[in-house]
């Protein structure tokens, strides 16, 4: 019995990996996101977490400090970037890199994988100089290449999106899984495939490599990093014992010089090799008992007995202190937990998108078409009648209705000034109002966030457009229909009798809306449901030639 | 079980796992460059679950590896190895040095030191000159607006030529660390030798192994006041501006070519 109770105890995790498991579910409170593979909509998720994990997690229950810094740079032309910076320094002063080696949930799977008993690649001085490659990735993908683009006008979270493999993981993979998102499957191409590579690549190495992507790429520890040696939570070295033995730094998975220094993720495990005691939490002085004997060569025998006393005195009232913290600190950190997957999972329910009044609809619609066609229900997805919903244009009096406009092709677009590939694809549907002009009618339709800039946005850039400009002022349903997630841009294709034909997550090139345009064209209207299957089969087949 | 027999199931198992590991990351990646060759369009639930059939047997058995690596853990763990600590020259260095009394020193030695000095910050400034050599063309590219113009088209095509220069310039500079990184450590371990060796010709008399001095803990307190008090006003003045606000907005929405989806 005894055997086995030990056996357990020395295989039970550490209670550094009970505190990156309890941040990890923190952090990723949101669980239901998983079941219905949408994200967290509420607001708390203004609230940065401090690791690494991607906002469009579907568990995901606070923004990534990282992919909301470069969206703050693209936004600081308009709105300077205060919030994010004092967030970060925030966290940086309270954790540094102790957030690293406690909190990142991407740091959590590296550690689970270099767990895999296979060789390892241990550190040397070639990993030491490479571990300032980070902060090439932090200048270039961060700052350099957010804030140039932002001179174009145009948002560019350059890190997440051509290197974040935790964004691939957590985010795209995290959505991909669910078949509610089967549609975002369509959009995936050469970017997807990169990122997966990169993905692969770096779990692949973590199992020979420790930590190879905090190591070497990730530039949010490079920020942390920074303030690690005045942080409030880590390790510290008290350099009086200290004998520069080495035996930390040659323990230390880590490519660092010296304990504490901007490599160090303060895990602690130096504190146990330390042979002279010299390595201590900060701030340990409140709750680990006073080790150092007192020095009583010059006291009286008396005044020794007494500094004595003293020492047990003060002892004994910290492990009293530390029984107290042994038994809140678990109660309070559950507490949290619970509170928050109540919260995040029962309590703050965001609203599923509701349908437009199906009677106001059919209204417009048979006023409209005489001698109509048979045509399918309506709905959202391909084959189906497109719901109608009032869209009111852009700095114009009245609003466009889909239901409202049948006897052209409609091209729909989602977008947003605020979303880059939304506003890269934008001149392939201005070129394509501009050729079918009589045939093909482009609306716009721009999220109800932020549209207050996209009179502006479109006055400079879209001055003499084709293009209807109408925003989704219904809290963003309208959009939230067809994607069945808060995803941009998003492009749907209506046929004369206003039938859904084609719908894309995600950029769409020129090439494709006019192929689409041309075989809608091309084909004789259909007048029954069957007819559409044809027609959509055709654009299917004609999209596969393209390539 | 004796300890070499665990050493060579360690062993044995760690090679094999090695393999399946690096055959698995390998065949994920086939996979998904093999439905990537099928076209526009090409991927879908199908598709995945089409070639990862194909993949299935070595996906299963780098799994089976894997549980089988943590049984072996439970039933036969490795024992922790003591840390050997080594002292870095530098500190071996700092630390004798002050048992040296200089004044007895004998000259030649000391400008020995003196030249493993000179010759470790040459080579520091040699290595810092390459990378303000290749840095600087890298950032004249990437500050240049106009190398950036090709958003509607070729943003990716833009990023990828940015990253034909920082991608090498980087690899430049890091390896002249590396280089010098090398050198001066057997510059060190020189120094180190020259210093032992000034250690039995000129001990120092009641030295001290004198620890650097405690740094004053009032610097590092102010630094994380200023720190703190700046955070706290930006943070303020962010939820005024509406920073925060932007905050939320981007992380509630999917934007699904950041996330790599496309």
């Amino acid at each position: 019995m005894k055997k086995t109770t030990a056996w357990f105890k020395n295989h039970l995790p550490t209670k550094r990996r009970w505190i990156q498991l309890y941040a990890a579910l923190l952090f990723n409170a949101n669980l239901k996101g998983f079941g219905n593979g949408q994200i967290y909509k509420g607001p708390l998720k203004n609230i940065c977490t401090p690791g690494l994990n991607c906002y469009s997690c579907p568990g995901a229950s606070g923004a990534c400090p990282l992919g909301s810094l470069q969206n703050a740079l693209y936004d600081s032309g308009k709105t300077l970037p205060f919030y994010i910076f004092g967030v970060i320094a925030l966290y940086g002063l309270l954790f540094g890199r102790w957030i690293c080696g406690f909190l990142c949930p991407f740091g959590l799977i590296q550690e689970l994988l270099h767990k895999i008993p296979t060789p390892k690649l241990k550190k040397n001085k070639v990993t030491r100089v490479l571990s300032w490659f980070k902060y090439v990735i932090l200048a270039v993908f961060v700052f350099i290449l957010p804030i140039m683009y932002m001179f174009r006008d145009f948002p560019l979270p350059a890190f997440c999106k051509y290197i974040c493999p935790a964004g691939t993981l957590e985010g795209a993979m995290g959505l991909l899984s669910n078949k509610v998102n089967d549609s975002m499957f369509g959009m995936l191409g050469p970017l997807f495939t990169w990122k997966f590579l990169l993905m692969v690549s770096f779990l692949v190495t973590c199992v020979f490599i420790f930590r190879c992507f905090c190591r070497f790429i990730c530039p949010l520890g490079a920020l942390y990093g920074l303030f690690n040696k005045f942080a409030l939570v880590g390790i510290k070295v008290e350099k009086e014992r200290c004998t520069d033995c080495g035996i930390c730094v040659s323990k230390c998975q880590m490519d660092i010089h010296r304990v504490g220094d901007h490599e160090c993720i303060n895990c602690g495990e130096c504190i146990s090799a330390c042979p002279t005691k010299a390595i201590q939490w900060k701030g340990s002085g409140w709750v680990l008992p006073d080790n150092e004997v007192p020095d009583t060569t010059d006291m009286s025998p008396e005044e020794a007995v007494y500094e004595a006393r003293q020492q047990s005195k003060r002892n004994e009232k910290i492990a009293k202190r530390n029984k107290v913290i042994k038994i809140v600190a678990p109660i309070v950190m559950l507490a949290v937990l619970a509170g928050a997957l109540i919260y995040y999972n029962f309590i703050d329910q965001v609203e599923t998108p509701s349908l437009p009044p199906e009677e106001t609809v059919e209204t417009e619609h048979e006023t409209l078409a005489e001698n109509a066609p048979v045509l399918p229900k309506k709905g959202a997805g391909v084959g189906n009648t497109c719901y109608g919903m009032p869209l009111p244009y852009i700095g114009e009096e009245g609003s466009f209705n889909v239901s409202g406009h049948t006897g052209k092709i409609t091209v729909l677009n989602f977008w947003g000034t605020w979303c880059g590939p939304c506003k890269a694809e934008l001149p392939h549907f201005d070129e394509i109002a501009r050729e079918y002009a009589d045939s093909v009618q482009v609306v716009t339709i721009h999220s109800v966030y932020g549209f207050e800039d996209a009179q502006a946005y479109i006055d400079t850039n879209y001055p003499d457009s084709k293009m209807l400009f109408t925003y989704d002022e219904n809290d963003g349903y309208y959009h939230l229909l067809f994607p069945g997630v808060d995803a941009w841009p998003v492009t749907v294709i209506l046929d004369e009798n206003g039938v859904i034909v084609y719908k894309a997550v995600g950029s769409v090139k020129y090439e494709t809306l006019k192929t689409v345009v041309d075989v809608i064209e091309g084909n004789e209207t259909p007048v029954d449901v069957n007819g559409y299957e044809a027609l959509i089969q055709k654009i299917d087949q004609a999209l596969q030639a393209l390539g | 079980m004796s300890d070499k027999k665990q050493r060579i199931i360690y062993l044995v198992y760690g090679i094999i796992q090695s393999v399946l590991t690096v055959a698995c990351g390998v065949c994920l990646i086939m996979a998904s460059l093999a439905i990537y060759d099928g076209g526009n369009g090409a991927y879908s639930r199908e598709a995945v679950a089409t070639q990862f059939e194909k993949i299935l047997i070595p996906v299963l058995l780098c799994l089976t590896g894997v549980v089988a690596g943590i049984v072996l853990s439970l039933v036969s763990p490795r024992k922790a190895q003591k840390p050997k600590g080594q002292m870095a020259p530098a500190d071996a260095i700092r630390r004798l040095s002050l048992r040296i009394d200089p004044v007895a020193c004998p000259a030649e030695l000391t400008a020995a030191r003196k030249k493993e000095q000179t010759l470790r910050l040459v080579l520091r400034l040699m290595a810092a000159t390459v990378c303000i050599a290749v840095a600087i063309p890298a950032l004249v590219y990437l500050f240049d607006l106009t190398n950036f113009d090709n958003i509607a088209e070729g943003l990716t095509e833009d990023i990828v030529a940015a990253m034909a220069l920082v991608l090498p310039a980087s690899a430049v500079g890091l390896s002249a660390w590396v280089v010098v990184t090398l050198a001066c450590h057997y510059s060190l371990k020189r120094e180190l030798g020259i210093v032992k060796e000034a250690l039995k010709v000129a001990p120092a008399q009641n030295a001290e192994v004198a620890s650097s001095a405690k740094k004053s803990g009032h610097a590092v307190w102010i630094i994380r006041l200023a720190v703190l008090a700046v955070a706290i006003v930006f943070i303020i003045l962010g939820i005024v501006n509406g920073g925060m606000n932007d905050v939320l907005q981007k992380a509630i929405r999917i934007c699904t070519e950041c996330i790599g989806l496309g």
